[in-house]
Order: C-alpha cells, then sequence, then structure tokens
C-alpha cells in the first residue's frame, strides 16, 4: 500500500512530496518531484506516537524525517511495520468503548480521591507522625503565634492553677495547657499538632465557670485525639499534588478558581474536624455527668461575644445617632429582604468557612439531648479577682 | 548616479491555522489524567509530552505542522523534585514564616538558572519543518539581568525579615522600644510604597529586559530572532493596566468598608451583623475579581500585540499581529466561566479556544519557507521547566 507524504530532509527547511511503500524489510521512500528513491531499513525507523488528528511524525536514521496523514488507513500500515516505538494511549483515545470507560474510571477515581482516599489517608498518615516531629511543628507554631498574634498572659497565676487544677481531675493531662493574651484572637482557644493547648486570657476571663471552660477544654482534646492539624497539613499537600496532576496547566484565572474549590473542600473537612471534636467533648462531659448543655452555653457565650464585638467596632466608626435602639427593637422589624440576607450569611458561613456556625453546633446538641438539664458550673473567679 | 530600482517585497504575512479540537484533546487530557491518577501522578511527564505534540502538531504554517520532540524521563525528574519542593514549601509556610522566606530566597537565586534551563529544553526540542528551533542566551547574563532589576526585591525581602526579628524584640521587651504594632505598621506602609513603586517604575524596564533576552537569544536553525522594543514604550503600555489595578484595589477597599458598616447600621443587630459582613465580604469578591480578569487581560494583549509587532527573523522576517482585547477578553472570560461551572472538565475546549486565537492571529512575513537551514541544539534536562511549571511561572513563548 502506497502512503501519500511531506518529507523532510536533515538540515533543511524544504519540503518534499513523496510516496512511502513497504518492501517488507525496507521502507521506499518516492520523492515525487525528483523522481529520486530513497530506501532506509523498516528496523531503523520510528514514529514516537501516534496522536489524534495530529500528521503522524516517522523519523528516519539519517535525521530526516516524514508527515504522513493521520487516517485509519496509515495508521493501520505504521502498526503493521511495527515503527510505533511503544504502545500508544491513542488506541484508549480514539476507540469509543475505551475512552468511555477511561473517562467514567477519571471521573470515579477522582471522586474516591477526595471524597475518601485523602480524608482517611491524612488521618492515617497524621497518627504515624512520630512525637518528636509534632513537638518541633509545635514549637515552630507557637514561636509564630507569639510573634505575630499572642502577647504574655496577664491572668493571675492562681487562676491558672485553678484552672490546670480543674483539667487535671477531669483527667485532661495528657495535654500541655498554654496561656496567652489573645489580642485580636480575643476569646478563643486551640488546639496544636502535638499536644499543645492554647487558651487565650480572654476567653477564660468570658467564660469563668468551671464547667464551661471544662467544655472548651475537652473539645481541643478532641482535636489533639485526632490530630486534627497535622491531618489538615497532610491533606492540604495531598490537594495540592492531586489538583497538580489533574490540572497541572491550567491557566491564570480558571486556575485560581480551581485552588479556590480546593480550599472550598479543604474547609469542608475541617467543619467535619470541629464536628468531631464536639462530638468528643460531649461524650467526655456525658462520662464525667455533666450536662451537654454546658457545651451549648460555652457556645452561647462566645457566640454572643463576637457578635457584640462587632458591633462596638462598627458604632466606633459609624454615628452614634440611633444609639438608643436596642437590638431586639430593630429585629422586631426584620423584613422580608432581611431575612433572606440572614440565610445568605448563613449558608456561606456553613460553606465557606473553617468552622460550622456555632448555632448548627449547639442546635444539633439541643436536638440529639431533649432530656438535658442546665448546665449547673461554678463560678470560678470574682470581677475582683479579673 | 544612478538609482537603484526599488524593489517591492514579495513577502506577505503568513498566519498559522491551528486545527486542534476541544473535542480531540478532552479524549487526550481524560486519559492523561486517568493514567496519572493511577500511577500516582508518575505518567504525568508521559501526559506532558503528548499535550505539547497534540499543540504543536495542530499548529500548521504554510503546509508543514510543528513538533515537539521532548522524552518524558527527563521531565518526569523534573517533576519529582518540583513536587518535592512544592510539598516542603507548602509544609514549611504553614509552621514558619522563616521557611517560607528562605524558600523564597532559594528561589530567587535559582530562578535565572531554572528560566535559562526551561527555555533552552523547550526550544531545543520544537520543530518546524524538521529544523529545531534553540535558545542560545548565557546563564550569566541572565544572572547579570536578574540581578540588576531584582535586588531591590531581594532587599526588600531582607527587610522583611529584618522588620520581623525588631518586632520580635520590641515583644519581648515591651515598652522599651516603644510600641511594637506602631514599627510594624510603619514596615507595612514602608512594603506598600515599596511595591507599588517598584511596578510602575522598574519592573516594565525588566520584563522587557526579559523579553529582549528571550527572543534575542532564540534561533529558529541558524536564523535569529531579534526583538526591537523599547523600556520607554514597555513602560507607557504597561503602565495603565497596573495602575488601573492598583485603584481598583483601593475602591473595591473603600467600597467594602462603606458597605459592611452600612449594612450593620441598618441591621443594627447582633446575629445579623456578623453574617452580613460574611456575604458583603463575599459578594465584594466577584466584581473585584472580574474587575482584575479584566486589566489583567487587557494587560496580556498590550503586551502580545506589542511584541508580535516588533519581532524580526533574521534577515528581515517581521512578525504581525491582529490580536483584538474585545475578542480575547471573550474567549478568556467564556473559558474562565465554563471551567469554572463544569468543575474543570471544559478545560479542553477552553485551552483550545484560546491557543486558536492567540496562534492564527499572529504571523510571519515570509516568501520562501524552503530556504532556512539546521543549526541547533538539543538534549538539554527538563528540570527548569518542570520547576519553573510547579511555581506557575509562566513565560509567553509567542509560538
Amino acid at each position: 500500500m502506497i502512503l501519500k507524504a511531506i518529507y523532510f530532509k536533515y538540515g533543511s527547511s524544504k519540503t518534499y512530496d513523496v510516496d512511502v511503500k513497504s518492501t517488507g524489510q525496507q521502507i521506499l521512500i518516492l520523492i515525487i518531484e525528483s523522481g529520486e528513491e530513497l530506501r532506509f531499513n523498516v528496523s531503523d525507523c520510528v514514529a514516537p506516537s501516534v496522536l489524534a488528528g495530529v500528521p503522524i511524525e516517522i523519523k528516519l536514521p539519517d535525521g530526516s524525517c516524514l508527515e504522513v496523514e493521520n487516517n485509519p488507513s496509515s495508521i493501520k500500515v505504521i502498526t503493521q511495520l511495527g515503527l510505533l516505538k511503544a504502545y500508544s494511549p491513542f488506541f484508549i483515545e480514539n476507540k469509543i468503548k475505551y475512552f468511555a470507560i477511561a473517562f467514567i474510571l477519571s471521573i470515579f477515581i477522582l471522586f474516591c480521591t477526595f471524597k475518601f482516599i485523602i480524608p482517611s489517608a491524612s488521618r492515617e498518615i497524621a497518627k504515624l507522625v512520630p512525637i518528636k516531629l509534632t513537638n518541633f511543628l509545635d514549637n515552630k507554631i507557637t514561636n509564630q503565634l507569639d510573634l505575630v498574634l499572642f502577647d504574655k498572659s496577664n491572668l493571675d497565676n492562681t487562676i491558672k492553677e485553678q484552672v490546670l487544677k480543674l483539667f487535671k481531675k477531669y483527667n485532661i493531662d495528657d495535654v500541655n495547657v498554654n496561656f496567652r493574651k489573645g489580642n485580636r484572637a480575643s476569646a478563643n482557644a486551640f488546639a496544636l499538632a502535638g499536644k499543645q493547648i492554647f487558651f487565650t486570657d480572654e476567653i477564660i476571663k468570658l467564660m469563668n465557670n468551671d464547667k464551661y471552660i471544662l467544655a472548651i477544654a475537652f473539645h481541643e482534646a478532641g482535636h489533639i485525639n485526632e490530630r486534627h492539624l497535622l491531618s489538615t497539613m497532610v491533606k492540604d499537600s495531598f490537594i495540592f499534588l492531586v489538583t497538580l496532576a489533574y490540572l497541572g496547566d491550567l491557566p491564570g484565572a480558571a486556575d485560581n478558581m480551581m485552588q479556590f474549590g480546593a480550599l472550598l473542600y479543604s474547609h469542608s473537612h475541617s467543619r467535619d474536624f470541629e464536628r468531631e471534636a464536639d462530638r468528643y467533648a460531649i461524650t467526655k462531659l456525658k462520662e464525667n455527668n455533666i450536662s451537654p448543655l454546658c457545651f451549648v452555653e460555652a457556645m452561647d457565650k462566645l457566640h454572643d461575644h463576637y457578635n457584640t464585638r462587632l458591633h462596638n467596632a462598627v458604632e466606633t466608626i459609624v454615628d452614634k445617632d440611633k444609639g438608643d435602639q436596642s437590638f431586639e427593637n430593630k429585629n422586631s422589624t426584620e423584613t422580608l429582604f432581611d431575612q433572606k440576607l440572614k440565610t445568605l450569611g448563613e449558608f456561606l458561613q456553613n460553606n465557606l468557612s473553617t468552622h460550622p456556625s456555632l448555632k448548627e453546633r449547639t442546635m444539633n446538641i439541643v436536638k440529639e439531648y431533649p432530656e438535658a438539664q442546665p448546665c449547673e458550673g461554678r463560678i470560678l473567679f470574682s470581677e475582683k479577682e479579673i | 548616479m544612478e538609482q537603484s530600482p526599488v524593489v517591492a517585497s514579495k513577502q506577505i504575512t503568513q498566519f498559522p491555522t491551528f486545527h486542534g479540537f476541544g473535542s480531540e484533546f478532552f479524549r487526550i487530557w481524560i486519559v492523561n489524567v486517568l493514567l496519572t491518577v493511577v500511577t500516582c501522578g508518575i505518567y504525568s511527564a508521559w501526559a506532558k509530552v503528548r499535550t505539547l505534540k497534540y499543540m504543536f502538531g495542530a499548529t500548521e504554517l504554510e503546509g508543514a505542522r510543528f513538533g515537539f520532540h521532548g522524552e518524558p524521563i527527563p521531565i518526569l525528574k523534573g517533576r519529582i523534585i518540583a513536587a518535592f519542593l512544592g510539598v516542603i514549601y507548602l509544609f514549611g509556610a504553614s509552621i514558619s514564616l522563616y521557611v517560607t522566606f528562605i524558600g523564597i530566597v532559594l528561589i530567587f537565586f535559582l530562578m535565572p538558572f531554572i528560566f535559562v534551563k526551561s527555555l533552552k529544553f523547550r526550544l531545543a526540542n520544537t520543530s518546524y519543518r524538521n529544523i529545531r528551533f534553540s535558545f542560545r542566551g548565557k546563564i550569566a547574563e541572565a544572572y547579570s539581568l536578574w540581578f540588576k532589576y531584582m535586588i531591590p526585591i531581594f532587599l526588600y525581602l531582607i527587610f522583611n525579615l529584618v522588620a520581623m526579628y525588631f518586632i520580635e524584640q520590641f515583644k519581648a521587651n515591651p515598652g522599651a522600644m516603644g510600641s511594637w504594632k506602631t514599627v510594624g505598621s510603619l514596615f507595612f506602609g514602608l512594603a506598600i510604597t515599596f511595591i507599588v513603586i517598584y511596578s510602575i517604575v522598574i519592573l516594565p524596564n525588566f520584563y522587557n529586559r526579559v523579553l529582549k533576552y528571550f527572543y534575542s537569544n532564540s534561533y529558529y536553525g541558524g536564523n535569529k530572532l531579534s526583538l526591537n522594543s523599547s523600556d520607554k514604550e514597555f513602560k507607557t503600555i504597561a503602565f495603565f493596566p497596573v495602575i488601573v489595578r492598583y485603584i481598583g484595589l483601593i475602591v473595591t477597599f473603600v467600597v467594602l468598608v462603606f458597605l459592611i458598616t452600612f449594612a450593620i447600621k441598618a441591621f443594627n443587630g447582633a446575629a445579623e451583623s456578623s453574617i452580613f459582613a460574611t456575604s458583603a465580604a463575599v459578594t465584594m469578591i466577584l466584581p473585584l475579581y472580574l474587575g482584575m480578569f479584566a486589566i489583567v487581560i487587557y494587560g496580556l494583549y498590550l503586551v502580545k500585540n506589542y511584541i508580535w509587532n516588533r519581532l524580526t527573523l533574521s534577515p528581515n522576517h517581521e512578525t504581525k499581529s491582529k490580536l483584538k482585547f474585545l475578542e480575547y477578553f471573550k474567549i478568556s472570560f467564556v473559558n474562565a466561566i465554563g471551567v469554572i461551572l463544569t468543575l474543570g472538565l471544559f478545560f479542553p475546549w477552553a485551552k483550545m479556544r484560546s491557543k486558536k486565537y492567540l496562534i492564527e492571529n499572529r504571523g510571519i512575513k515570509i516568501d520562501d519557507f524552503d530556504k532556512f537551514t539546521s543549526d541547533a541544539e538539543s538534549n538539554i534536562s527538563a528540570l527548569g521547566e518542570e520547576v519553573v511549571d510547579a511555581f506557575d511561572f509562566d513565560f509567553e513563548l509567542g509560538l
């Protein structure tokens, strides 16, 4: 069979229309313009690859090459002559049946990778990380937080001792508790990769109730117990590698958007970790015969604190003409537009943030324990002590 | 004295034709993804080679196609190093700002080397009519250019490190040297001023010199390319997009603050205030992003057009661009939306659409394509190119 091709001599950009045919062991090239004949051993010729819609290149031993039209008959000839260097993915790409399987498999594998493999692998790898490394990470992160966020704690030593005694009483002794002035982190508590838990002065002062503080400590111990921070770090590395493989050379804006998608995916797992730590806290509270509502009430306090803080911050910017109007008065005249905005805001918080909304977290517990008694905590220290 | 007759040039501008189709590339891409994931990323090097072979092979100029001849194994080696560096950087950045800075400094010193190696590899493996392209720029020249224009950036990084050190000292000894917050704000203000001035005054010159260095050291066979651009002209075309970008950021910031304060004032309520604050912030991201997207596309369009109207392939083949901003923006915008809405599945079509437009609207004046002769370098390590890819540093080759 004769193939029509373009012949490129080595070292020159001149092109020649040629007829190509095989004589078993040899390839015979007939240059149409001059009638010149060239012969090459089939075993010395190579077609590096076949791609849909792209002419097939055949490299010849003297550095010249042929460009053959890409059609089923030329592919058949090239395959029969054994010119293809290796088995080509072209045959998967080109057969609709194989391609459909490849497509479904790709979607399925990617789905499983993001849904199951990355989360579970991250957890398992996090559990395997030696304690020395987690201590190293904790030290680095602590230094970082002290540099950019925290200041030394101003809490009285007797208050700190009281809190530590409380934790010891309830067996929260496998963690290192740290106190810091939170500054812009305000009332907050953190758990790091190893055994470090941080309480800000602000959260201790805000809670001022042994059961509330205990509920929060159990929550942070839940993070430590499940190694959530390490899991997050391993998971983010996995996401980086998988998205690199999937969309490695995606251009500009689309790339940013897909990174935003990866961020949302990462945040959805962070929200799961928060829920898991909540469950851990509730279980521990129940084990110690403490009402789960202590956790709910502690969260409500935090919720009110943050809203008041935000409101006060805004009040310093805008005028205070309507300062006499209470929140309740304003809420009573809530319009449909206000409600829609509220719904939108809740949706955004529940889908974009690293934490689920406090409302969602507390409602779940209230629903799960309808019989739970109100929290009966003990005031830890007087206003004067603070 | 007898005047020589004016010979009318026979050269006409030839514009390439791009034969790539989204449906074809979709098949290649899906098989690439599948094999890459199944082989835990190893196949990605082969995937890249197939992608480039398709892109080049689909580009036709005067009856002949371009070709890509890179081998996957060197690319794989580069990818492993790039992925390793990427993960180290991610981990490091999450535990310490110092690690981030060390990473940046390391990249700073390696960048010219990576840049030159990647260009050499890419061009040495690109051919047209069986004649290879080549990049013959010297690494020393790249370093000299880099240090000349990037020293301010390097000093800026050092400045940041010093700033961090002092802030740490101030925090350790409160009251001894004044408020660390005041000093921190001062450093921040200085940093912003520096970035704005640098990006308007120095960066366009640097960009122009880099492009000149790239194009003027690129060859097609034995024929040299050269870029006839000037710092002044380049600064003029870069000025508008940069300024608009800064104005856009400032306006967005002001509007955002206004929206949030207005909304919270209107609500005057506890729960609603934080919810609306989040909503307003997220809502503002969209127009900000759209505006930035438009201005980035406009900047790219200006640069591409400018360069492609000032390139010459020796002895006297000039290039010509007929790109139009609105068409380019429309294509880029639809691509971005398509990729987002389909969670990336539109990517092959997006890539083909933009390639087709960019390739078919930039041509070259050549009367006889048969007269070029070979003279090229090859067998260059692919390491450089892969590290560049992993850190998302894209360089417009103009091919």
